[in-house]
């Protein structure tokens, strides 16, 4: 199998990855309309966007 | 974008963009490796397709899905480059769907492909793997079946699909010394078309619970199955007359 996480990916793959995702995400904590369930979702999706687990 | 690599040596020879939608590219002695649309993949002096790690480019090519799509965390993908490629290949089928929505009863897989067991060489080819055409002939018409399963390590249940599929066009190999077409000596030339990428035809559908519940997925559109599951299966079914090369898929999934 074939199968690459987050955690595999090159240097400058990982930050463009975690940007677009700080982005996509931190838009729906921004969001007023946004109920808590998505705002608690989308910490949750934040969490790995920080320094990589090696 | 696509990269086209020497059959024989698996060196990539060019580099070039993707053509439209029914233009041939001649493949006689190489193949072609599709980058997704909306990827860019750095190709030099030193890419390599295989072995297929997080830096060839298959791996950049799928990690390249994960930047697109950031909403998903994982990516498996097969370009059909290596016998272990084929390792996921399912000889009995899981999916046995109701009649709606696809209207064929599925008893057997359909498919082609190069042998998953057995002795070296195994009789993977690039760009060979296929969904055949349904068989309209017997009482209980077939479709094509071509399916994989995957263990994932993870549960998921949101997943995302990309594919490449093609036809395939070989020409004839004329030599000729009769009449009026005496002379003639014309090579088979065997031809990649570019094709619409959801042809009416071809039904692709996802399961994470091993097969016991199936949701039809549509290409690159975010696919909420409801439940977690780590046993995944995919499945691609022709319901046309004409065969579907499948020539690389790749499946995002977000872990929970």
């Amino acid at each position: 199998m074939n199968l690459i996480s987050y955690k595999d990916m090159s240097d400058r793959q990982f930050k463009e990855w975690a940007e677009a995702r700080k982005k996509l995400y931190r838009s729906v904590l921004l969001n007023p309309s946004a109920s808590e369930e998505q705002k608690a979702l989308a910490k949750k999706k934040l969490e790995i966007t920080g320094p990589r687990p090696k | 974008m696509r990269a086209i690599a020497d059959i024989a040596t698996d060196r990539i020879i060019q580099v070039t963009t993707t053509p439209g939608d029914n233009e041939l590219t001649t493949v006689n002695g190489r193949y072609l490796v599709p980058i997704p649309e909306g990827v860019a993949v750095d190709i030099t002096s030193s890419s390599y397709l295989t072995p297929q790690d997080a830096n060839s480019i298959p791996g950049l090519a799928a990690s390249g899905l994960l930047v697109r799509y950031p909403m998903y965390d994982n990516v498996l993908f097969n370009f059909f480059l290596e016998s272990s490629d084929m390792s996921s290949v399912q000889y009995v089928p899981a999916f046995y769907p109701a009649p709606p929505p696809l209207g064929f009863t599925i008893t057997k897989t359909r498919y082609q492909a190069g042998r998953v067991v057995g002795p070296d060489p195994i009789g993977l080819a690039p760009n060979s793997m296929a969904i055949l055409p349904a068989n309209t002939y017997k009482a209980s018409p077939a479709p094509g079946l071509l399916q994989f399963y995957y263990s994932l390590a993870v549960s998921a249940r949101e997943f995302l699909v990309w594919w490449k599929v093609s036809k395939m066009s070989v020409t004839e190999d004329i030599v000729s010394g009769y009449d009026m077409t005496a002379g003639t000596n014309e090579p088979a030339i065997k031809s990649y078309d570019e094709y619409e990428q959801e042809p009416g035809d071809l039904v692709v559908m996802i399961s994470n619970d091993n097969g016991a519940n199936w949701s039809e997925v549509n290409r690159l559109e975010p696919l909420d199955i409801g439940s977690v599951g780590s046993d995944l299966q995919l499945a691609f079914i022709n319901k046309g007359s004409d065969k579907i090369y499948l020539t690389a898929f790749a499946v995002l999934f977000a872990t929970p």
